[in-house]
């Protein structure tokens, strides 16, 4: 007999949990079904009609044959090497966090640390001067092939699409008709989903990919912690503009009063999305299911956990429980190991997540209500610790599970401004004069790689004709 | 800035161009230079201080290590060992001992052991050594390994290091601990010398004088998980061929070590005295020695447990002055020198101390000792031993709950938790695991689905791999004298 696992949610999250499990489910024994939830969203928080796909992704996408070039060039998408923060500090410079390595590490001593003493000592020290995706974005160059680390900019329409495909390739069906009603036995069972045309799929395994709504997982595990008062934004509006001359391969964040707008450009248009406290716009709150997985039914993408779109971390999210649940894999429907192993890692990551977002607000200096608000309020414990330590020397505790790495924390805290009054004291073991060659030897290889690559309109007129 | 360090060299010699160090040492009070077995991390930590690891390994008296054979602790007559290296490889992302558990369905006999897919349990059974390679396809990449050495003679090595790098070391007898605004101002010793520091390091052992003497740090109990309490420690001559693992014994209330070193053997015997007493606890100890005794056994006290905190103020406890471990799995250098890594990596600049800092130590440190320790407690509770007082203690206690559900989980459905801060990885737990007769009741379904004959072949083939790769290394012995090292 096959078991059927039911994805609720024909939508980009739906069509990804799809694609991951039905290339790895023996079909003799499994059959996936996505089956349309009636909401229409993308299951990741509907924010925008492009959503930023983190470098995280290569993998999966290789393993369905899918490679960057061809999501870009099939999707009209576009490439990011980092995201630009405008105006988030007290002085409104700018500041660039990029996907790939900043700076490097010298007898063991991290590169900000190093670059700490170099400022103590009176030198300036830009981190993003020292990062190659940060200054090939700058300059607008980039190229396909080239190792650098980046994210892409898809249009969600097509990049569905184009998973669908892959899912339905990998063995995937789509059911006949629309969601309309489960049957959820007293003991939390989903026993069967009734749709639209009258057939009835009795689920073995569900995966709630329907959204903030999660059709099924608000009822059979209808807990959640708001997070609202952690990060207040419960406001999005986005819309797409023209877009004028050679688009930069980067994302721009600016900070506004009330909350910031991104833009993401693609070819030949802009995505502008303003996240914001109150105003205009679709509502959202920012929470988290307590338990994603309880019963026979996993909550997946917005419907276990939702963060506002500053850093693409919903996809990172999602790839990551797909992952956990072919390594807990249930033997029935009642899986209560399973389910605790799965649910400790799924609520670390989206915490680790959530305190990176926090942190933004928590140390910018932009002058404001609602920044002079944020940079007052209290901080979750962890998170706390980090941020303390970082202040006194810019040393941070990392946790199980994060989904940020410490140098990307580091590069952050210093976007934000936000400066340790000391620096690792293994740095002052170093010669200051080490430390500056160390640091003009990799800015010099760093402006020698960059001036090989293409300019970035150039990259993507070739992309474009490789069709 | 000036730090004080009190009592071995052990806790010194990495800090030693950070800032002016004294060293405070009697040699009144004597030190326990008992063979000492350690675990991979010693190589990075001699690593970092330029140590060569041929002279090392001379001048120490040291010998390799792959592991350690646990001898009668699941069952009287079982034997296993903890590899430091992996069993087989991740099959499509899902973890090979699952694959193997499939293997052996319905014919286990004809499916190697799991050892036998460890390359280091293969080459330690064997008795042979050789470095790993750094080709990652290769399977002779696949461990790791330590030493086992004269902790007497690795503590005289270390204070020559040290004292060549400027370490000025102090001979005296503290008598007064003087405090300040900081937390200890100074030290004042019994022929009237007074030290001043900006920082202390308390490497006084169990006396604990500064952490717990002076500054009160408070002290968590472990007895009730890991009883044992006492120990003999005795020597003997070397006894048979040289093996490249430590080998610990399960005896009715508590447990054996044998560490062979170059000239000799370390022996001794763990034990509680709730279980028996010492004169018993000595004799068993002189009944199961294999070599010649080359001196009298020799008693140690210890009590399990950790400080609340380990950094307090301007002073900071390392080694046993911060908490113990049963030396069941080797991790009493490894905790003293992680203390190090993380004093370095916070060390104070321009002597300004911040509470952060010493937040993080304690919260790291306690971390690790509550790790190690559920790992200690598992090799105890995971046992069909009834045969002793002791052991049904140990059987049937309640576990620290971090441990209870790691090991459902593993009994469930052999899912074995990873951390990222921890010295054990999921490898280790396995073996114990494995080796102490906790099965999973289920394997990964995904697993399960797969044809038995493709994961008996895959089985086959890394257990075949081990297999070629050790009969190619040389025996421990003769690596030793490669090295230049008499063996």
């Amino acid at each position: 007999m096959t078991a059927t696992v039911a994805v609720l949610g024909a939508n980009l999250c739906g069509w990804i949990a799809a694609a991951a499990l039905a290339r790895r489910l023996p079909r003799e024994s499994y059959r996936v079904v996505v089956i349309d939830d009636g909401t229409g969203g993308d299951g990741l928080g509907d924010f925008a009609p492009v959503i930023a796909v983190p470098p995280a992704l290569a993998r999966f996408h290789a393993d369905l044959g899918l490679d960057a070039a061809t999501l870009v060039r099939m999707t009209g998408g576009g490439h990011a090497l980092g995201v630009a923060f405008g105006g988030w500090r007290a002085d409104r410079a700018a500041a660039f966090l990029s996907y790939g390595e900043t700076g490097a590490p010298l007898e063991g001593i991290a590169f900000h640390q190093l670059a700490g003493r170099l400022r103590a000592a009176g030198h300036p020290v830009r981190l993003a001067d020292h990062a190659l995706s940060a200054v090939a974005a700058q300059a607008g160059r980039f190229a396909p092939g080239a190792p650098l680390a980046h994210a892409l900019h898809l249009p969600v329409a097509p990049y569905e699409a184009l998973l669908r495909g892959a899912a339905l390739r990998a063995g995937a069906e789509r059911a006949s008709a629309d969601f309309v009603d489960a049957e959820i036995a007293a003991n939390g069972i989903v026993e069967k989903l009734t749709l639209a045309d009258g057939t009835g799929i009795e689920p073995w395994l569900v995966l709630d990919c329907s959204g903030t709504d999660a059709r099924i997982a608000s009822r059979t595990s209808p807990a959640s912690e708001d997070w609202s008062s952690w990060l207040p934004c419960d406001r999005t509006h986005a819309e797409t503009v023209p877009a004028q001359g050679a688009p930069p391969p980067y994302t721009q964040v600016d900070a506004q009063d009330t909350g910031w707008t991104a833009t993401w450009p693609l070819d030949g248009a802009d995505v502008r999305l303003t996240c914001s406290v109150g105003g205009n716009g679709k509502p959202f709150r920012a929470a988290s299911r307590f338990e994603a997985w309880r019963g026979n039914c996993v909550a997946l993408g917005a419907a276990a956990g939702l963060l506002e779109p500053l850093h693409p971390t919903a996809l990172t999210l999602l790839l990551r429980s797909l992952a956990q649940l072919i390594q807990l894999w249930p033997a029935g429907p009642q899986a209560p190991i399973e389910a605790a192993a799965f649910n400790r890692t799924a609520a670390a990551a989206l915490q680790g997540a959530r305190d990176f977002l926090i942190a933004h607000y928590a140390v910018a200096g932009r002058a404001g209500a609602l920044w002079d608000d944020r940079r007052t309020a209290s901080l979750p414990g962890p998170l706390a610790a980090k941020h303390d330590l970082f202040a006194a020397r810019g040393r941070l505790p990392m946790y199980d599970d994060e989904v940020f790495e410490e140098e990307d924390w580091a590069v952050m805290f210093d976007a934000m401004g936000l400066m340790p009054r000391r620096y690792d004291a293994r740095a002052d073991i170093v010669p200051l004069a080490a430390i500056e060659r160390h640091l003009a030897g990799q800015r010099a290889r760093v402006i020698a790689q960059v001036r090989a690559l293409p300019p970035y309109a150039q990259a993507m007129a070739a992309l474009r004709t490789r069709a | 800035m000036t730090a004080a360090t009190l009592g071995l060299t052990t806790g010194t010699p990495s800090a030693a161009r950070l800032a002016d160090i004294t060293l405070v040492e009697s040699e009144e009070i004597g030190t326990v230079g008992v063979g000492e077995a350690t675990v991979p991390h010693i190589r990075f930590f001699n690593q970092r201080l330029g140590i060569d690891e041929a002279d090392f390994v001379r001048r120490t008296k040291a010998t390799f290590k792959l592991g350690i054979e646990f001898c009668d602790w699941g069952r009287i007559g079982d034997s296993y060992i903890h590899p430091f290296g992996d069993f087989g490889h991740d099959i499509d992302g899902l973890p090979f001992h699952q694959h193997w558990l499939h293997a052996t369905r319905g014919k286990p006999d004809e499916t190697p052991a799991l050892a036998a897919c460890s390359l280091p349990i293969v080459a330690a059974r064997a008795g042979r050594f050789t470095p790993p390679l750094d080709d990652p396809r290769s399977v002779g990449s696949t461990y790791s390994y330590a030493y086992q050495f004269d902790a007497g003679l690795y503590a005289a090595y270390l204070r020559d290091y040290a004292e060549t790098r400027g370490v000025t070391r102090v001979e005296g007898r503290v008598e007064h601990v003087e405090r300040g605004p900081s937390g200890i101002a100074a030290l004042r010793l019994a022929d009237g010398q007074r030290i001043e520091g900006d920082l202390f390091v308390d490497c006084s052992g169990f006396r604990a004088l500064l952490i717990e003497g002076a500054l009160k740090a408070g002290h968590e109990d472990w007895a009730h998980w890991l009883p044992c309490d006492a120990a003999w420690a005795v020597p003997t001559a070397n006894a048979g061929p040289l093996v490249p693992y430590t080998r610990a014994t399960a005896r009715d209330a508590g447990w054996q070590w044998r560490i062979p070193l170059q000239h000799r053997t370390g022996n001794g015997h763990v034990f509680s005295t709730r279980f028996t007493d010492p004169d018993r606890a000595r004799a068993v100890l002189l009944d199961n020695l294999e070599g010649e005794v080359l001196a009298e056994p020799r008693m140690l006290r210890f009590r399990t447990g950790r400080r609340h905190r380990q950094w307090i103020d301007n002073c900071v406890a390392i080694g046993l002055s911060a908490g113990f471990l049963e030396p069941l799995e080797s991790t009493s250098i490894h905790l003293i020198q992680l203390a190090i890594g993380k004093l370095i990596e916070l060390f104070p600049n321009d002597a300004v101390l911040d509470p952060a800092d010493a937040a993080e130590f304690n919260r790291a440190m306690a971390l690790e000792y509550d790790r190690v320790r559920d790992f200690l407690v598992l090799h105890y509770c995971a046992t069909e031993r009834d045969d002793t007082p002791f052991w049904r203690h140990m059987r049937t206690m309640d576990l620290p709950p971090s441990l209870a559900g790691k090991i459902a989980a593993f009994r469930d459905r052999g899912i074995v938790e990873q951390y990222r801060e921890g010295m054990f990885l999921p490898a280790s737990w396995l073996a114990v695991y494995y080796g102490q007769r906790i099965m999973p009741e289920r394997i990964n379904p995904l697993v399960a689905a797969l044809p038995v004959a493709d994961a008996r072949a895959r089985v086959a083939a890394v257990a075949d791999a081990c297999r070629r790769t050790a009969e190619g290394m040389p025996t421990h012995a003769d690596y030793l004298a490669r090295i230049g090292a008499a063996a």
